[in-house]
């Protein structure tokens, strides 16, 4: 059943690894209050999410004492998203890059993003970094 | 995150993580295998069947665990992963490498 209003989840914290658990967290409330999103759309935007936060978390270089994050998650009749903004300072992010080598032990992340989203930005705005991430519901059958 | 480690026949050491194996856990993952390799044990087994969810920092702990247990003639080899894990590895294209196996015996076994 499509859901009447959107299911909102709200998280906000110090750019930290705990900040990265309580995503995990929100992401399962979010589809405790939308039954209606699709398992495979559930585990790809899981996948999408915590590599958004996870590189924010790793990258972040504080404009202030520390880097704070502000994750919003929606679910609406059609998709799942998310708007990531942290207050760090500005990070150099190259969307272009695919795959590394099979012996690299990082530098999967963004390629996964791009895999498992249907729409996936990053923009400087201000003093702010927006990442933005939705993904439409598979049809099923 | 805790991980259960044990020694098996052959010299060979299976680590199986419980929960998820991300940003937080992935350092811990990559000790682990290199006291394996330190202790004259660099075939190792990681089973991922209670493994509930991967990043690309879990998968990076395995790729630079792979690389530390063939350098020291061993190797490093997958066993059960979940559907999650399975789906990082496909879109990462490292199934490749990291070929998962169906059982923890078929990954000591396989060549």
């Amino acid at each position: 059943m499509p859901a009447d209003e959107p299911a909102a989840v709200r998280l906000e914290g110090p750019a930290d690894g705990e900040l990265l658990d309580a995503v995990h967290e929100g992401v399962a409330q979010l589809w405790a209050s939308a039954p209606h999103v699709p398992d495979t759309d559930r585990m790809l935007f899981e996948i999408a999410l915590v590599e958004v936060v996870a590189n924010v978390v790793q990258h972040a270089v504080p404009a202030a004492d520390h880097v704070h994050v502000a994750v919003d998650l929606t679910a609406d009749d059609g998709a799942v998203h998310a708007e990531v903004i942290d207050d760090g300072a500005a990070t150099p992010v190259d969307l272009d890059r695919g795959l590394p080598a099979d012996t690299a032990t990082s530098g999967r992340g963004l390629a996964l993003i791009q895999r498992t989203v249907d729409r996936f930005t990053f923009e400087r705005t201000g003093d702010q970094n927006v990442w933005r991430l939705a993904r439409g519901f598979t049809p099923e059958g | 995150m805790e991980f259960r480690v044990e020694d098996v026949e052959d010299g060979a050491t299976v680590i199986a993580p419980q929960g998820r194996l991300t940003m937080t856990s992935a350092g811990e993952l990559k000790a682990l295998v290199d006291r394996s390799v330190s202790r004259g044990r660099p075939m190792v087994v990681v089973d991922l069947a209670d493994t509930t969810f991967m990043d690309s920092s879990g998968l990076g702990a395995l790729v630079g665990g792979l690389r530390a247990t063939r350098t020291a003639g061993g190797d490093l080899r997958i066993a059960r992963p979940t559907a999650q894990v399975t789906t990082v590895l496909e879109l990462t294209t490292m199934d490749r490498v990291l070929q998962p196996r169906a059982s923890v015996e078929e990954a000591l076994r396989a060549g």
